[in-house]
């Protein structure tokens, strides 16, 4: 059924395979045969562990089979790109009691061996019918599709494990605290008079489906960068609070607990709409997984707290009233309070020029400026078209480009002219935030007078591309008087028809 | 046989590259027939011959044009009846085995060339072979409910496409490299081998492709500075990783039977290092064997001749002189210390051999 492949061979009975570098035989697709689910949980988590799902996770496949005998079985394939990860792939199945095949279209042939260092080769193909043929040593596999198992419903699906040993002492950092809706007051309200900052959003999980019940409840998503431990310990024994580590970007799992499956190296298979737009809350005390649409936009917790909570601070005598009080009132966004953010002139040391406005009718002095600039300045100079004029901006600064009217950076991605401060004086993050320069979102203040206006930095041209003007760039060839050689076509060896008896005449052929 | 439309259709695009029709073999009647007109000087033959001066002249530039003599017919009709050893015909039930036996002798003795006496005719006789070890061809398997039809290399017919879907007419298409299926057969092999003899350049120059049964003995051709140069360039443009593993075995291969051309062997092979040493951007010896351990011997030659001294020319000054050796200590180091030792002991025995000879 199998003959082992030998150095240098170059046709192959099995189809859609050929060497790689190394010699060995390879197809342009791999695939796993496992007895059970446990055995596909096994091997991702063993794969996991070692490395990262985006090497296997092109055209990857979980399906469930039916072989000759009815008994079922599961399929693992995806596109193998190189005999390494083959090896690997190879490695973890036999450890986890399965069989690495390598092939394409529905022909697999066993992978290498011991007894095969370059791989198997078929005797001869079998025609059974079936969506796989498994070529083992000892015969061939038919298996037909019965389902497919996406790897995200696995990873969804999977129980937490508990981690083994006492949780650490301490201050722990980057948790997440998930509260019911109404206990959110409470919390929000405790949290602040024990002096830890947290950021917090409501958020909605998906709902599971249209007999899963009423809506979904509303919880309340807390990020607490330190959270004590005398907190913590309170919170743990809390109903209606659970506490969560993040164990990858948009994955939180309960602490205590990890995923089968090492969360940081599934990320690939998230990485689609519209998985990579949505946040997984891993919950061990539910048994459940919470889907948020999105990642949840976090505000300062003292942002949601009652207006007069916020400002006044509770005497410790006075919690238990307060606290009663506020579980009965119903969870709502704080009152608006704010205070007008405006420009006036700066008393302090003059800031960094990072931008200028050119105005339209300087525009032609820039462009003969652009010679005199120095390569890195006009490398890292960004230009947008506005009304005004063109604002150049250059976050490393802009001293060497003495035109227009000058900007400095009053609050982290917030600008405004050079002389002009913002008040009330805030800390710089906090009127960054205020403002809303988030993302690409640059604030400029044009002048004190008007307005602020946001510009996408995304929208932005480097300055040097900006001004150079269209060159007609003209195409030459290669001038007659040196002989070069033909570029040769690909040899191929054509057999034309050479009569019944080709070799007639060929007994008596001797040289003279 | 016409010997114009021959050269146009077979001689030509194995000499330029592209379509190489083959059809019966070559026998001494059709040989003599082309030996008899003036195919020289017909348009084809002059085609031909600047398809074979632009390949010379790559090689190096004082190479004056081949002409094609009564040699350059004969290597022509054997690697003809070569390629006919892999026509359908071949299988055919009229033809005998020992009638293709015949033919296979036959092609041998047309390949048993005197060696050339100047390396403008070693060009000259690799010029005519250029693409011999390029030559691919398409086979093509038409699969139907009823059975399979395989042509190999041979034109498609309509018939076998007839109710394609009513009939699950299938169609695959595989390229075949007709070196590497020649060499398959004991026979064919031995035609390849006295075709490769005849042009020892080509034996030289395709080296890999020849791999297992590449063979050093032409060696002696490397003492020629054009000709050494030219194998260089091409040794060079393959990668060492691919030549360095034929070329350490054949050289191993004459060093371990002392024969003539083994010591230039050697010398050939530590060259190819200098230039490796000379480069750019040198690739260390661990590096290349973490990649391809069947480069080990390759490494090894290079430590054992530094050993004896025969690693580098003995007029080089430091600060080059100190690069090279330390190059052979990381061969030394890459490679297994027992291995070198032998390798050191087969090039002394060898050295030794040849001045008792002398």
């Amino acid at each position: 059924m199998l003959e082992p492949v030998s150095l240098h061979q170059t046709r192959f009975n099995a189809p859609g395979v050929q060497p790689d570098s190394r010699g060995i035989l390879l197809g342009r697709q791999g695939v796993v045969l496992l007895a059970s689910i446990d055995r596909v949980v096994g091997f991702f988590r063993l794969f996991c562990d070692e490395t990262s799902l985006e090497d296997i996770h092109s055209r990857l496949k979980i399906e469930q089979v039916r072989g000759a005998l009815d008994a079922r079985q599961f399929v693992i394939s995806f596109q193998v790109g190189s005999s390494y990860l083959m090896d690997r792939v190879s490695r973890i199945a036999a450890t986890v009691g399965g069989a690495a095949f390598t092939g394409s279209g529905k022909h697999f042939i066993l992978y290498r061996d011991r007894y095969a260092p370059l791989g198997y080769d078929l005797a001869g193909l079998e025609t059974a019918s079936g969506d796989y043929l498994l070529y083992g040593k000892t015969g061939a596999l038919s298996c037909s599709r019965v389902k497919e198992i996406p790897f995200t419903q696995l990873v969804l699906s999977l129980e937490l494990l508990a981690v083994p040993g006492l949780p650490p002492r301490g201050v722990e950092r980057d948790l997440w605290l998930l509260v019911r809706e109404g206990l959110a007051e409470s919390v929000l309200g405790y949290l602040w008079r024990s002096a830890v900052p947290a950021e917090a959003a409501l958020v909605e999980p998906q709902e599971k489906g249209s007999f899963s019940g009423a809506t979904s409840p509303k919880w309340l998503l807390l990020h607490v960068p330190e959270l004590p431990e005398r907190v913590r310990a309170l919170f743990s024994a809390m109903p209606g609070v659970e506490i969560f580590t993040q164990q990858a970007p948009r994955f939180l799992v309960q602490r205590g607990h990890r995923h089968p499956l090492r969360l940081a190296a599934c990320g690939a298979a998230f990485g689609e709409p519209p998985e990579r737009d949505r946040t997984y809350i891993f919950s061990a005390t539910r048994k459940s997984v919470d889907v948020i649409e999105g990642v949840p936009a976090l505000v300062p917790s003292g942002d949601l707290l009652r207006g007069e909570q916020s400002l006044t601070r509770t005497p410790v005598g006075a919690l238990a009233a307060s606290n009663a009080a506020l579980v009965s009132s119903s969870f709502r966004p704080a009152q608006p309070y704010s205070v007008a953010v405006k420009l006036e002139p700066s008393q302090g040391l003059p800031l960094a020029q990072v931008a200028t406005l050119v105005p339209w009718s300087q525009v032609d002095w820039l462009k003969r400026l652009v010679y005199l600039l120095p390569a890195p300045l006009l490398g890292g100079a960004m230009v947008m078209a506005l009304d005004e004029g063109l604002f150049v901006w250059r976050r490393e600064g802009i001293e060497g480009l003495p035109l227009g009217k000058l900007f400095a950076e009053v609050a982290p991605r917030v600008l405004a002219p050079l002389g002009f401060g913002l008040s009330p004086h805030a800390p710089p993050q906090v009127l960054s935030d205020y403002l809303g320069a988030r993302d690409s979102k640059l604030i400029i203040f044009l002048s004190a007078m008007a307005p602020p206006v946001a510009l996408d930095e995304t929208e932005f041209e480097p300055l040097g591309r900006r001004v150079l003007a269209n060159l007609e760039v003209a195409a030459r060839s290669p001038d007659s008087r040196l002989i070069v050689p033909d570029r040769s076509e690909p040899s191929t060896v054509i057999n034309d028809s050479a009569g019944i008896f080709p070799l007639w005449g060929m007994r008596g052929s001797k040289l003279t | 046989m016409n010997g114009a439309s021959w050269l146009e259709e077979f001689a030509l695009p194995l000499a330029r590259g592209g379509p190489v029709r083959v059809r019966g073999p070559v026998n001494a009647r059709a040989l003599k027939s082309l030996v008899a007109v003036d195919l020289q000087e017909s348009e084809a033959g002059r085609r031909l011959a600047d398809a074979r001066h632009q390949t010379v002249r790559g090689l190096w530039s004082s190479a004056p044009e081949p002409i094609l003599d009564e040699d350059s017919l004969r290597l022509l009709a054997a690697v003809q009846n070569l390629l006919f050893l892999g026509h359908p015909s071949a299988d055919s039930t009229f033809v005998r085995d020992s009638t293709l036996h015949k033919l296979i002798e036959f092609s041998c003795q047309l390949a048993a060339l005197p060696d050339p006496t100047s390396k403008d005719e070693l060009a000259a006789r690799h010029s005519l072979l250029l693409h011999l070890f390029d030559l691919e061809r398409e086979d093509v398997t038409v699969r139907f409910w009823a059975g399979s039809l395989q042509l190999k290399g041979e034109s498609t017919p309509k018939k076998p496409y007839l109710f394609a879907k009513l009939r699950r007419v299938r169609e695959e298409r595989n390229r075949v490299k007709v070196s590497a299926e020649v060499a398959q057969d004991p026979d064919a092999r031995t035609l390849l081998a006295a075709i490769v003899k005849a042009s020892p350049l080509t034996g030289l120059l395709w080296s890999e492709s020849l791999e297992p049964f590449f063979d050093l003995s032409s060696a002696k051709w490397l003492r020629d500075p054009d000709v050494a140069r030219a194998v260089v360039e091409h040794f060079s443009s393959a990668g060492i990783e691919k030549i360095g593993a034929p070329l350490s075995e054949a050289a191993l291969a004459l060093l371990n039977g002392a024969r003539p051309g083994a010591d230039t062997a050697l010398a050939f092979v530590c060259h190819l290092h200098l230039i490796e040493v000379l480069a750019s951007q040198p690739k260390l010896p661990r590096a290349l064997l973490a990649e391809q351990d069947s480069l080990r011997d390759f490494f090894a030659l290079f430590a054992a001749a530094a050993r004896l001294g025969r690693h580098r020319p003995s007029d080089v000054t430091p600060p080059l002189s100190k690069v090279i050796d330390d190059y052979a200590v990381a061969c030394e180091r890459a490679s297994a210390q027992g291995r070198v030792d032998q390798i050191a002991d087969l090039v002394r025995a060898g050295i030794s051999a040849k001045e008792e000879g002398k």
